[in-house]
């Protein structure tokens, strides 16, 4: 670890910690309907679409309506997105004449997409034309963005309205979300973008020739002569933009943020971490100042910070050893020869522009929120290292979590936290103001326990059955079943990142992981509405002396236990097979 | 025939998530018995 990571790494948390405050007011004045700087321009725009579309914006919804029109939204774009997939070849913006997507492939990256996800079973430049990016997958990174915020604004509607029956409407929160919100710091991102080398062209694919000819072997066995390089073009930047800030992840590369055209410079890898918290730490702001109290959302987003810290310095700690095996590789090395074949540490999955300081906290950051872009590889980060991009998904995409679902998740693990803090005083658990009573409580639990048993389940499925689950994994041993678990992980937790390794286009795969995702988000917020519909018809009771207060240290330590313990209490077994298990063979000289 | 299979399975796990929702619903709904 170098003094120079430290510093960058705590230039990035001061301008999170900085842009929080003004991106939550924004946020708060938006979802209030009150005024900002953008009505002039949008308020037509705004009701234009409520004129085209028969939405009577003043119509509010119950909770299940609420669910049905996220629903009904959710399976339209899913459709629009499945048919450009499979008609990709009969549509414009194709130069490079691809062919339509098979079927479980089209099917995959339909809901991946849908459900903010992004995962990616397929490599982008050489299966979707620029159309498929732009209409297909593009627009769902701002639509599923835009969900996520909509959800979490209801369920604070549900916290701070008394005695209702509503939590606002569906259709107002994310036509506010997309055009308030997403477009316009999407539009000024990706010129931030372009500024710094990202492309945005409709260009066919360059080739160069190459200075010096490479020979390798082709997959038939027999010795081929490369000359030439093809270097694909596209849309990149606009997608690029969204791709961050709407915690999307979905590359438009296969190298993801790892390629020049995606993340060319420290400057736009430091804009796009940046981008990935934005708008979650805003929210938890706007929480506060929503339920009106500023310090429960600081608190919040103390917790979201302390969690994103201790996974930062685990990974950044991990990744800074160097590998064992290389070290013991030359007999008489001593560890300062080892450090000079591997600068700084474990360099290997890594771009050198970005180093180790910057790959571990990008790891972090894309896995804390839900975003899933990537600027190394997971798995070639150490047992230890590569153990922290998967706990933090495993921890439920709360530390800072997706746009909106982090806060809406987060705000679960507050209900349990505050029902916990109740049990221990033997008083009914409060909520600002709120009762927590046994049905919020049945649907905390219907939450949290979905989550592990799609994970679990899939991943026991996969291990046990070797047709199905083994044959497309390219390691065996306890890092085989680490990329087994990390795609079931990554899909239920709508994270996308994928630990390699891992041959995902099977059928299989295709279908269990679309199955994943799609439970890994709707049974989800199905129950955590019902909590916010409940919370809407209640009272408000007054703060007694036995009210348990939200917005103290304390209560930012209860929050971040409840969080790691239920986490730990239901991953660890899984993790000792996997990573730790791993880790100690390696000190041991066995390596898979 | 597969796009037909896959159409399907879309419009069934929207409709899953449905009920689902009414089953939430009704859960609140039902009398206790405590």
């Amino acid at each position: 670890m170098s003094l120079n990571g430290w510093l960058q790494i705590s230039l990035f948390i001061a301008c999170i910690l900085l842009l929080a405050k003004p991106m939550g007011a924004y946020l708060t004045r938006v979802f209030d309907r009150r005024k900002t700087f953008l009505d002039p321009i949008l308020n037509p725009c705004e009701r234009l679409l409520y004129r085209l579309t028969g939405i009577k914006p003043e119509q509010e919804m119950r909770w299940t309506e609420y669910a049905v029109a996220m629903l009904t939204f959710s399976a339209a774009t899913a459709l629009l997105t499945y048919i450009v997939e499979r008609t990709q070849h009969l549509l414009p913006f194709n130069p490079q004449h691809l062919p339509g997507i098979e079927p479980a492939l089209a099917l995959n990256t339909a809901i991946s997409f849908t459900t903010n996800t992004n995962w990616q079973s397929y490599s982008p430049e050489g299966t979707m034309s620029y159309l498929t990016q732009m209409l297909g997958l593009a627009t769902h990174n701002f639509w599923s963005a835009a969900v996520g915020m909509a959800l979490a604004v209801a369920f604070i509607r549900g916290i701070t309205r008394r005695e209702a029956n509503t939590l606002g409407n569906f259709w107002v929160d994310l036509t506010r979300a997309t055009l308030w919100v997403l477009v316009p710091i999407s539009i000024c991102f990706s010129i931030a973008l372009v500024s710094q080398g990202v492309i945005q062209n409709f260009k066919p694919y360059d080739t160069a020739r190459l200075v010096e000819q490479q020979k390798v072997t082709g997959i038939d066995g027999k010795p081929t002569t490369i000359t030439t390089q093809t270097i694909a073009q596209g849309p990149v930047a606009s997608q690029e933009a969204i791709k961050m800030l709407g915690t999307n992840g979905g590359g438009f590369f296969n190298a993801n943020s790892a390629h020049p055209f995606e993340n060319p410079t420290p400057l736009s890898n430091f804009l796009q971490m940046l981008s990935i918290f934005l708008i979650p730490a805003g929210m938890a702001i706007m929480l506060g100042k929503m339920v009106g109290s500023p310090k429960h959302g600081w608190a919040v987003l103390a917790a979201m910070t302390v969690l994103w810290f201790a996974a930062t310095l685990t990974c950044y700690w991990a990744e800074s050893q160097p590998n064992p095996l290389i070290h013991n590789a030359d007999q008489h090395a001593s560890l300062t020869t080892s450090l000079a074949s591997q600068p700084g540490g474990n360099m290997e999955g890594k771009e050198v522009r970005f180093g180790i300081a910057n790959s571990a906290l990008f790891a972090a950051v894309t896995t804390d929120a839900s975003c899933g872009a990537v600027n190394s590889m997971h798995d070639s980060f150490t047992p230890l290292g590569g153990m922290v991009p998967m706990v933090n998904i495993l921890l439920g995409e709360v530390v800072f979590g997706g746009v909106g679902a982090g806060l809406y998740g987060m705000l679960v693990f507050v209900i349990m936290a505050v029902f916990i803090a109740g049990l221990m005083v033997g008083r009914t658990p409060e909520y600002l103001g709120k009762k927590i009573e046994a049905y919020d409580v049945q649907m905390s639990m219907l939450y949290l326990l979905i989550f592990p048993f799609i994970i679990l389940g899939f991943t026991a499925v996969s291990v046990l059955m070797p047709n199905l689950g083994l044959s497309s994994l390219a390691n065996h041993g306890p890092h085989g079943l680490s990329e087994i678990l990390y795609a079931y992980t990554s899909a239920t937790g709508n994270n996308g990142s994928a630990f390699a390794g891992l041959n995902a286009n099977t059928h299989w795969y295709n279908y269990s992981l679309t199955v994943a995702m799609f439970f890994g988000r709707f049974m989800m917020i199905v129950p955590m509405l019902a909590i916010a519909g409940n919370l809407a018809r209640k009272k408000i009771v007054p703060a007694s002396a036995g009210t348990f207060p939200v917005t103290t240290p304390l209560f930012t330590l209860l929050l971040t236990g409840v969080i790691v313990i239920v986490g730990a209490l239901t991953f660890f077994p899984a993790l000792t097979l996997g990573p730790i298990l791993e880790h100690l063979l390696l000190h041991a000289g066995h390596t898979f | 025939m597969t796009d037909a299979l896959c159409i399907l399975l879309i419009l069934t796990f929207f409709a899953l998530a449905h009920a689902y929702t009414c089953a939430c619903d009704r859960l609140k709904a039902k009398p206790r018995h405590d």
